[in-house]
């Protein structure tokens, strides 16, 4: 856990009921890294991303975020998150221009007007601005997303299974403004099923199992086709 | 069970025996009303439990807040159930009482209605309990709904006060003060002693049922966790 | 924070303009009871103005619990009340906001629903509107000071629509008690009803700071 770490677990552990989501979870994530997070349906990739964006308060362990201990998260540090799942957090009778307005204002954004009417040029949504989110198609709404979620400059930008209901030019789009993001010193978690994706755009992998860490490493230092091998062979144990 | 354990359930025996005995045969029998205004020992303090429940829910949901600590919600909770045990002796034993000796089945007078509202408000905090899923999400409600209701009973207590004075109507629950025979005043001192110590049985007893409730979750969550034996256990 | 309250509270109006759901269902369902009420109940003129102002009320929970049901519906819709739970405000602004909200729709559904109130029980209160307008504020403030935590509390159950009214009718009582006593004196059928008007601002005030410390815990996941 060094100076620069924008995000470090220990033992970080969640049940719901009789359910356990995450064991025992340690991991740190650096300024500037890209983290793709793997694993299987009910590994606990959820959950740990919950947790990080503060949606979850109740966790055993320990997590600090920032430099500062998570379960005293306030306002200036929810500010620098950034967060998207698979809701797409639009009011659905709202227009695109209305939503990222009302997500500018929340957020305290100078000149709202300005930075929206950037943002949905920059996600491809301009001509669509007055359009409400309703009458939007799937591809859009979640282009719109994206949009929100970069649209107050976050430190650190949570992602959970982003590729979704993404077609081709979607994704790469999608990449590119991540890949925009990290250049400019922010930091990126995602948790995806898709191998190819996930570790063609990370610098660094992590494999959940069983609400555990089982792998870690960074994406210089392993192959493709290796990790799907092991990435398998943890899947089927 | 330790035979410290036996001091509570004894006593309420015990109390309640005496206090049977009292009303039965040591109070005398009203002159107007006849043997039906005995249920007059049991309505009153069990409405007196209700509202002594209700308070402690209050007390508990608020340190549930404050603390966190699962086992303040299980407390609230059971005083809850209870408390609704209780207040429901009350709107059951109003109607028995006033319809012998009024002719009427219910009147809508201060006590009676407050009580009733009471009641609602347990109510609905059971249900509330009943609906939400997780554990800790229905300890907070919970506690949030304690509290807000709590709150609202002066509330409520005035203004159903000030309408009763503006539209009267007759008072089912007349006895309590005014000119009561010594031997009543007795009997009634000690049902309400009894009711009191009964209510600290059955909420006790109830607090432990839920603290044991969440020891077994936790054994099963461990045992969940131990890796499996390979004998296909 | 106050731009918070802004924020929200523009947001909630903007859907409501646009969509004009909760009023629209609050409207037609006031009309609803208060009809209903008159066919079942056959009143002569004289009994009418003394009845009505507890049937207006009566109208007014139920149609302020379907728009209290509506605001927190749309949150509660692709995830929007967590995104509220992300940003960076004070959730005590994000209930004042939404309570903002409810009030200002109880208040357009009770200034639209006093002419036919007039007019279907032959109510002389034309002298009586400023006074009216009052109470419906207060009282508004009131319902939906609790309404709008126990919307919050309601969306996180099983049983929404249902433990909305089950859980605000009853702490609610003394509210709509004071506002029914206080619309009989502004009709004149009462004589005095200072005692009401306090019982509607402690009420009032009460109820909003409870409900305002009591929603942080509510929106927790």
């Amino acid at each position: 856990m060094t100076a620069s770490a924008v995000l470090s677990c220990e033992n970080v552990a969640k049940r719901f009921g009789r359910t356990t989501a995450l064991r025992s979870v340690t991991l740190s994530v650096q300024e500037g890294e890209f983290v793709a997070v793997f694993g299987h349906n009910g590994a606990g990739k959820s959950t740990l991303l919950n947790i990080v964006a503060t949606l979850i308060r109740s966790y055993e362990g320990t997590v600090s975020l920032f430099g500062g201990d998570l379960a005293k998260a306030n306002e200036e540090t929810r500010r620098s998150l950034g967060f998207m799942s698979h809701d797409s957090f639009l009011y659905a009778d709202l227009t695109a221009y209305e939503n990222l307005v009302f997500y500018a204002r929340l957020y305290g954004i100078r000149d709202p007007s300005g930075a929206v009417r950037a943002m949905l040029g920059r996600v491809d949504l301009a001509h669509k601005a007055q359009s409400i989110v309703r009458e939007l198609s799937r591809g859009m709404k979640q282009r719109l997303s994206l949009g929100r979620a970069f649209l107050h400059s976050p430190k650190l930008l949570l992602l959970d299974e982003p590729y979704t209901g993404l077609d081709e030019t979607a994704c790469v789009n999608l990449n590119n403004m991540l890949s925009e993001f990290t250049a400019g010193g922010g930091t990126v978690m995602l948790t995806t099923h898709d191998i190819d994706r996930g570790f063609r755009v990370a610098n660094r992998i992590l494999v959940l199992n069983q609400g555990r860490v089982v792998m870690e490493s960074r994406t210089a230092e392993i192959g493709l086709e290796e990790f799907r091998e092991r990435y398998h062979g943890i899947l089927s144990k | 069970m330790k035979g410290r354990d036996y001091i509570l359930p004894a006593l309420v025996f015990v109390s309640m025996l005496l206090a049977l005995y009292l009303v039965g045969f040591y109070a005398p029998i009203e002159r107007e009303q006849g043997v039906v205004q005995k249920i007059f020992y049991f309505h009153v303090p069990s409405a007196w439990v209700a509202f002594l429940a209700f308070f402690v829910v209050f007390v508990f949901s608020f340190r549930y807040l404050v603390s966190r600590d699962k086992r303040w919600d299980n407390r609230a909770a059971a005083a809850a159930e209870v408390g609704v045990m209780f207040c429901t002796l009350v709107i059951i034993t109003g109607p028995i009482w006033a319809k012998p000796v009024w002719g009427i089945w219910w009147t809508w007078d201060a006590r009676l209605t407050l009580t009733l509202v009471l009641w609602l408000i347990y109510v609905s905090y059971v249900l509330l309990r009943h609906y939400v899923a997780d554990a800790e999400k229905r300890a907070t409600l919970s506690a949030v709904l304690g509290i807000i209701g709590f709150i609202d009973v002066p509330l409520v207590y005035f203004a159903i006060r000030w309408w009763r004075t503006q539209h009267p109507q007759p008072v089912i629950a007349g006895g309590g003060g005014s000119g009561m025979d010594p031997r009543m005043a007795t009997a009634f001192w000690v049902s309400l002693a009894a009711f009191t110590v009964l209510f600290v049985y059955l909420y006790r007893v109830r607090a432990k049922q839920h603290d044991l409730e969440d020891e077994i979750e936790q054994a099963h969550q461990l045992a969940d966790e131990l890796p499996a034996t390979g004998k296909g256990d | 924070m106050l731009r918070t309250i802004a924020t929200i509270l523009w947001k909630d109006l903007r859907i409501e303009l646009r969509t004009r759901d909760a009023l629209s269902a609050s409207f037609v369902f006031c009309v609803l009871v208060l009809v209903i009420f008159n066919f079942t109940l056959d009143l002569g003129s004289e009994e009418a103005r003394r009845l009505g102002s507890g049937f207006l009320w009566v109208a007014f929970a139920f149609g302020g619990i379907l728009s209290l049901n509506r605001t927190f519906a749309l949150e509660k819709a692709d995830g929007c009340s967590k995104s509220l739970m992300l940003a960076p405000v004070d959730r005590g602004a994000i209930y004042l906001g939404k309570f903002l909200a409810n009030v200002v729709f109880m208040l357009v559904t009770q200034v639209l629903i006093l002419p036919l109130f007039v007019v279907f029980f032959n109510v002389p209160a034309e002298s009586a509107v400023p006074l009216l307008l009052l109470i419906f504020l207060l009282g508004s403030i009131g319902f939906s000071s609790v309404g709008t935590l126990f919307s919050a509390m309601a969306a996180n159950t099983r049983m929404r629509e249902l433990m909305l009214p089950l859980l605000l009718l009853p702490v609610s009582i003394p509210v709509l008690l004071a506002a029914v006593e206080t619309t009989q004196y502004a009709l004149g059928v009462n004589e005095n009803a200072s005692d009401w008007f306090k019982l509607l601002i402690v009420y009032d005030i009460v109820f909003v700071v409870a409900s305002y410390l009591g929603f942080e815990f509510v929106m927790e996941e």
